[in-house]
């Protein structure tokens, strides 16, 4: 077998190739974290606290496809479960579920409009919402009101529509020409 | 069966498992636990500096609106004193009224003994608040280093908070009363009316006094107090004052809407009370 066309000889090479990329995107990943953790969560009240986590499932099925906003929305929820305490593993669940579903319906879309970013952040948060509530009535046994459920989420979305709109735009111009874009073996070559 | 639906099949076979390991973990930690995993231990100790830090330059920029502001914090302020001149009105009749009520401030005087007597308050800070999700709580300095435990209620100078609800070697959280898993067994003062208040909904700090019969003597302004009962938290620590009230959909029972004299959304050093038995004991 030829070493050089294995799989694990193709990871190792886009690792590589890709290092600034991942360095970069753990980097902001760290930011994040400081700054949802640090600063947004004491300064927010209720839900007009933005979740930066979010964007990384929505921007990840806007531009990379369903699989990778599931990847995403997994991994972001797991860290908002862990930080939360309660229920671990439902945020994972439901935003996995979400990023995949926001990544399938806006597979279509034209992604250089202003409007897409918000789309796919209300297909996320609602979705992701409605599935983490369903669980936590189903597990816990606690069912909010059906008013607090509309109000949290219409604020919710708000919010983080406004924070998507304001920041899809550089990440998109990183993710298709910029200092995120994903090299490709063929690329090199 | 060909390579394609092989693949598919394990693919869902795999999403399943997935799913049902998540929910059973998610049940697992739907209640309360007295003690946090290991992971969720190291998440909180590499957050905890995080966010002491972030509070402080928070307290350096949340200054600077205060000190232009002047007006509305003004008018912030005549509105509260109006809402303390008007809960001072009313306790000063109540005070003037008949001899019953005098009984009742010595028993409220026996209640603070008797607070004092059973618990040591230990001041710590808020390092934390979680308020982007369906549970109002908050995080605090100090954990099993500081001897605190499931349960212990956390008070500040304005009434009570809530009460520990996990517990980690350098930090603990906190169920606010308002969260929807934070009911008090609760009284009115002045009729010694016994209820439960309980959070209006999971997202904000209005608060409910509930099972309150439909006869009982509730007027606006009464300030409402633990009642002790359910064992969590002492008798007569101060909750906050009815500002509604309505029958409930039976006709049976009152629904009173109860304004905190805590503002949930300011909390800065809080008041976690330790038994003294406990202490000793230890």
């Amino acid at each position: 077998m030829n070493g050089e066309a294995s799989p694990n000889y193709r990871i190792f090479a886009m690792l590589k190739l890709n290092w600034r990329r991942n360095f970069l995107l753990c980097l902001l990943i760290l930011i994040v974290f400081v700054l949802q953790f640090g600063f947004i969560n004491a300064l927010g009240r209720g839900f007009f606290t933005p979740n930066l986590l979010w964007l990384f499932p929505v921007f990840a099925a806007l531009l990379e496809g369903p699989q990778k906003g599931m990847f995403w929305g997994f991994l972001m929820g797991l860290v908002w479960d862990i930080f939360v305490g309660k229920y671990i593993g439902l945020n994972a669940l439901s935003w996995c579920a979400a990023g995949w579903f926001t990544g399938f319906l806006c597979a279509k879309l034209y992604k250089e409009n202003y409007l897409v970013p918000v789309v796919a952040l209300a297909i996320t948060v609602i979705s992701s919402q409605l599935i983490y509530l369903f669980f936590m009535g189903i597990l816990g046994g606690y069912w909010p009101s059906f008013l607090a459920v509309v109000k949290n989420i219409f604020f919710a979305v708000i919010i983080n529509s406004v924070l998507a709109m304001v920041i899809y735009v550089p990440v998109y111009k990183s993710f298709t020409e910029g200092l995120l874009r994903k090299r490709l073996l063929s690329d090199a070559e | 069966m060909s390579q394609g639906k092989k693949r598919t099949r394990i693919t869902a076979l795999f999403i399943s498992l997935a799913v049902i390991v998540l929910l059973i973990l998610a049940g697992k930690t739907a209640a309360v636990r007295p003690y946090l995993s290991g992971i969720e231990n190291g998440f909180r100790n590499v957050l905890a500096p995080i966010q002491v830090g972030a509070m402080v330059v928070y307290d350096k920029f949340s200054a600077i609106p205060d000190y232009f502001g002047g007006i509305e914090r003004l008018k912030t302020q005549n509105n509260e004193l109006y809402d303390e001149v008007y809960r001072l009105t009313n306790e000063v009749t109540s005070l003037t009224e008949a001899k019953e009520e005098n009984e009742r401030l010595k028993d409220l005087l026996n209640i603070y003994d008797t607070v004092n007597k059973e618990w040591t308050p230990v001041v710590t800070d808020v390092i934390g608040r979680e308020s982007a999700s369906w549970y109002r709580t908050i995080t605090i300095r100090g954990g099993e280093d500081k001897g605190f435990k499931k349960d212990m209620p956390a008070i500040n100078g304005q009434g009570l908070i809530g009460r520990i609800v996990n517990v980690g070697k350098t930090s603990s959280d906190v169920v606010l009363i308002s969260d929807a898993y934070g009911a008090v067994g609760a009284m009115v003062q002045n009729t010694r009316t016994v209820g439960v208040v309980e959070g209006k909904d999971g997202a904000s700090d209005e608060l409910y006094l509930i099972h309150v019969p439909y006869d009982a003597e509730i007027e606006l302004y009464q300030t409402v107090i633990s009642s002790g009962l359910g064992g969590i938290y002492p008798k007569g620590l101060r909750i906050g004052y009815i500002t509604d009230m309505e029958t409930e959909s039976g006709g049976l029972m009152l629904k009173c809407t109860v304004k905190s004299f805590v503002d949930f959304n300011k909390l800065e050093e809080v008041m976690v009370l330790t038994p003294k038995i406990a202490e000793g004991g230890a």
